[in-house]
């Protein structure tokens, strides 16, 4: 049928879907920037866990642990690029403990999250009765506790540290993503596509998990991106209202014992642990952004198809 | 035996409403349809938006439920099968899709989408269905390079193929064309319904073939099923129906074509619009619209009956 | 009914030439449509998908977004003034004044929150000096005007109480309402039913000759053409290959592409013929071929068709095609 909008419908070289997205997100330099500080970070955590396992390994007390008295808040310099803290300890190395324990929280919680987000998303779209009236149920009365007090309790609940901390973030944040997929899905399975493989014998997984999901598995990594920013955030407000890692040098404990100190000029400590914090969560969401506008198919209807 | 016949079908949708959910209404999209296809064959059902041809064609393959009435495929009930033992039946009755582009799914390349019946139902050894997609690619009229590429990258006839080539894969007996043609271009829709003439001699296929657009639909049927409110009005062999129509509806539909000659303009028109299918006028569910409206119209509902040999109207007034 | 010059000029484009930018660089959606519109005219635009016809009709009140289009020459005189060389205030009050447009969607194109009847009284006041009472008698005119029944109690329901028909009839009164020079009808019937589409058809015929409005009616049916129009050009890739009195056209067809979308289409009565087909499809915009854009798919095409693009030449009065050798086209 004549094109109502006049745009042609032509189609140019072979192109995949990532190779599209690539493209585009070149072209945006501030996503790129972004991405640049995401991997920055990505590095730093790793490191973080090699020191932390060597550590643990060779049963040795890890650097970012070594107290020493005699150099107790000492301002950055050679030896302590970013100054010591009030028992002497290293804060670049515990800042970079913190991208460690960051990196895990936004990991550990989207593998607990996604999936969640997705069986319940998807199930409830496309079985849709009296499934989806129960998923409805779950994440309306989820939605409806405010999400810090309820990671609060779960957390505090669970106790142990971290441990808590993921399970608290983690089965409170698939809200947003499983409304978002079951209407897709609802929306999906009503599509030719999907009753063109329903004809061909098609199994109810079958139609799931290779034809629906790829359509919409873009909306899961922006989400994971999204998400990952908000993660890091949550964990370091719970370290810093006491009830997240223990012992251990969270972001948020930086900041909880930094920030006493601020007024005898100690500013080192808090600005490297707000500093990482912030740097972090601001690139996941702006990359999260970014990534959205690359992928997103109704951008691609005008331009393409 | 014919290879399909459908006795009293329905397919009503419930309106759900209140906080009880309970339903009140239903659209009644299909309100008890009989007919027979014989094996070979290619039947036309027309009908204007909203006359349950879709609906219809859904139906038969149980992509919708029906509400009540009976599927006889290949001498088989189908109604009444769950949908496991449906499964197998599945591969004998194929679709081909109105939308070249939503139709298609964009993620799988060509021989993914072409290829998948035949991994689902392991028709051949893993090994061979590529070289099978560069066959059915081949058949449809597609160069067999295709296969690797997106469905983004075609045109709308191009993907239509595509759609076809998925359904042929199957080997079926029975493809229900739903509206194949009417979102493609004039060149292209005369490739389209040339191709599906040419496979039906191929490979002995059966069509039923759903469609607004009476030309296309005269072009390439044998025999026509009119539809309007969920019902059958008309029923004949294709050069019986066109030339001489037994139900005011069919003819209003007839001389609603917009003529290709400027000469003949202002043809008579149909006043009035279809009313809803959620409360069908009593009587003819037509005698709204119709322009021969007696007063038994209003209240009887007419049989369809066989008018003359082979033809069957749902009229009061149809005389042989 | 053919081109009468003591008629008024109502819209004359020429060498409109569009641009659209996409990923792979800048392509051409019209290149170089010249065509003229007199008083109580009205010219069919035919074309398949992507030919540019509504790019052309929309680029009239500059509705054709702005990027990722672009108008890259030419001139469009709307009663003698050029529509490319305004500003977007002047572009706002020629919008829905001097040239209205029907589009092919009326569902989408009515807002849903809004009774009918205030939607096109709106469309009055923001055009004429009528005020109060006299809208909303207006909106009743209106509504008579385009065939709407019960059109007192109509004008207070919501676009979505109405069918699709009667929607188009909504939308076609909005486009009377400020008593437009031109009617730009893009596909209007498409959507509908066979039936309704005839109803739309002979309201349209009928307000033609009613108010001896000019009208642009851009269609990919070769049927609705003959209903409607006295004068039809046909675009291929962008250009306008043939442009002829609509009986002339569709009797004798003078370009290959305008024989072979002729002999493609089913007509009733003829049965089970087999139909002809033009091979191939449409070019890419960003691969064109140099010479004459058809000459790939074209069955009389010669070796210098090929090399270079032939020029739109009138053959006779009032008919121009783009073939030297339309001789041999029958």
């Amino acid at each position: 049928m004549a094109g109502k909008s006049g745009r042609q419908q032509w189609h140019g070289g072979v192109r995949t879907l990532a190779g599209d997205v690539w493209a585009r997100l070149k072209r945006d330099r501030t996503a790129l920037a972004c991405l640049v500080v995401i991997v920055v970070y990505c590095l730093m955590a790793s490191w973080g866990e090699w020191v932390y396992w060597s550590a643990r390994v060779q049963d040795v007390v890890p650097i970012y642990q070594v107290q020493d008295f005699g150099h107790r808040y000492e301002p950055p310099s050679g030896a302590h690029w970013l100054g010591t803290d009030a028992l002497g300890r290293d804060v670049f190395h515990r800042t970079i403990q913190g991208a460690r324990i960051a990196f895990r929280v936004g990991i550990i919680t989207s593998l607990l999250a996604l999936p969640i987000a997705m069986v319940l998303g998807g199930a409830a779209g496309y079985f849709g009765g009296r499934l989806d009236e129960c998923v409805v149920w779950l994440y309306s009365t989820v939605a409806s506790i405010p999400s810090l007090l309820l990671i609060l309790v779960i957390a505090s609940v669970v106790g142990h540290g971290l441990i808590g901390v993921y399970l608290g973030i983690g089965l409170t944040t698939w809200v947003g993503l499983c409304r978002l997929l079951r209407a897709e899905f609802l929306k999906h399975r009503q599509l030719q596509y999907v009753e063109a493989a329903r004809s061909l014998g098609a199994g109810h997984a079958r139609i799931i998990i290779r034809h629906i999901l790829p359509n919409l598995f873009h909306l899961v990594i922006i989400n994971f991106s999204l998400r990952f920013g908000n993660a890091v955030g949550t964990e370091v407000i719970l370290s810093f209202l006491g009830v997240g890692a223990e012992g251990e040098p969270s972001w948020g404990i930086m900041i909880s014992d930094a920030r006493l100190r601020l007024w005898q000029g100690v500013w080192w400590e808090l600005a490297a642990s707000i500093g990482a914090t912030f740097f972090i969560v601001l690139a996941f969401n702006v990359f999260g952004d970014a990534l959205r506008d690359a992928m997103d198919p109704r951008l691609r209807m005008v331009e393409g198809s | 035996m014919p290879l399909l016949e459908v006795r009293e079908l329905k397919t009503h949708f419930p309106i759900h409403s209140g906080v009880l959910q309970r339903s009140k209404a239903a659209v009644k999209a299909v309100d008890g349809v009989s007919f027979q296809i014989e094996r070979g064959e290619t039947v036309g059902l027309v009908g204007e938006s909203g006359c349950g041809k879709s609906t219809l064609g859904k139906t038969l393959l149980r992509l919708i439920e029906p509400t009540s009435g009976q599927i006889f495929f290949k001498e088989r009930e189908v109604t009444s099968l769950s949908q496991r033992r449906l499964r197998p039946l599945r591969r004998h009755m194929q679709m081909i899709f109105q939308d070249p582009y939503s139709s298609l799914n964009g993620r799988m390349t060509v021989e993914q989408i072409v290829g998948e019946g035949l991994r689902i139902h392991r028709l051949v050894p893993k090994r061979e269905v590529s070289q099978r997609v560069r066959e059915l690619l081949e058949a449809v009229g597609l160069n067999e390079q295709y296969a690797r590429r997106y469905p983004h990258e075609f045109s709308g006839g191009q993907r239509q193929r595509i759609g076809i080539a998925r359904s042929l894969a199957l080997q079926p007996d029975l493809i229900v064309a739903d509206e194949p043609v009417s979102a493609l271009d004039v060149s292209v829709q005369a490739q389209i319904i040339n191709l599906m003439v040419d496979l039906q001699k191929q490979f002995n296929l059966t069509y039923l073939f759903v469609a607004h657009d009476l030309a296309v639909v005269e072009h390439i049927s044998d025999r026509v099923i009119v539809m309007y409110l969920g019902k059958i009005v008309e029923q004949a062999a294709v050069q019986a129906l066109y030339s001489s129509p037994l139900h005011p509806y069919t003819s209003a539909l007839i001389a609603s074509v917009p003529s290709l000659d400027p000469a003949e303009r202002r043809r008579q028109v149909l006043g009035g619009d279809v009313p809803s299918p959620v409360n069908p006028p009593p009587g003819c569910a037509f005698h709204t619209r119709c322009p021969l409206v007696e007063d038994r119209c209003r209240v009887e509902t007419p049989p369809l009956r066989e008018v003359r040999p082979g033809h069957f109207a749902a009229c009061h007034l149809a005389k042989p | 009914m053919g081109r009468e010059s003591s008629k008024q000029t109502i819209l004359e484009i020429r060498d409109l030439e569009v641009q659209f930018a996409t990923e792979d660089g800048a392509v051409r959606a019209v290149d170089g449509v010249s065509l003229s519109i007199g008083e109580a005219e009205t010219l069919a635009l035919v074309g398949e998908s992507g030919c540019g016809k509504s790019v052309t009709a929309l680029s009239i009140a500059r509705l054709v977004p702005e990027p990722p289009s672009r108008v890259t020459g030419g001139s469009i005189m709307l009663e003698g003034v050029n529509t490319l060389a305004m500003n977007s205030r002047e572009l706002r009050s020629l919008r829905g004044a001097k040239v209205a447009y029907v589009f092919q969607e009326p569902g989408s194109a009515l807002n849903p929150v809004f009774r009918v009847g205030d939607q096109i009284g709106e469309a009055i006041r923001l055009h004429r000096d009528l005020r109060g009472g006299a809208v909303a008698a207006e909106v009743l005119r209106l509504l008579k005007l385009v065939g709407i029944p019960a059109p007192e109690a109509r004008m207070r329901e919501y676009p979505h109480q109405l069918s699709g028909g009667m929607q188009q009839r909504v939308m076609i009164a909005m486009a009377l309402a400020s008593r437009p020079r031109l009617l730009v009808a893009d596909e209007p019937t498409t959507a509908l039913d066979v039936t309704i589409q005839a109803q739309i058809l002979s309201l349209l015929l009928d307000l033609k000759e009613r108010l001896g409005m000019a009208m642009l009616l851009i269609t990919h049916n070769l049927g609705v053409v003959a209903q409607v129009a006295d004068r039809v050009a046909v675009m291929y890739a962008g250009r306008i290959v043939e442009e002829a009195p609509v009986e002339a056209l569709l009797r004798l067809p003078r370009h290959p592409y305008t024989r072979g979308l002729l002999d493609s289409i089913p007509k009733l009565g003829l049965g089970a013929e087999r139909l002809s087909t033009i091979g191939g499809s449409v070019p890419h915009p960003g691969e064109m071929p140099p010479g004459c854009k058809f000459a790939p798919r074209c069955s009389i095409a010669r070796a210098e068709c090929h090399l270079a693009e032939p020029a739109l030449e009138e053959i006779e009065p009032g008919r121009k095609v783009r073939c030297p050798f339309w001789k041999s086209v029958s």
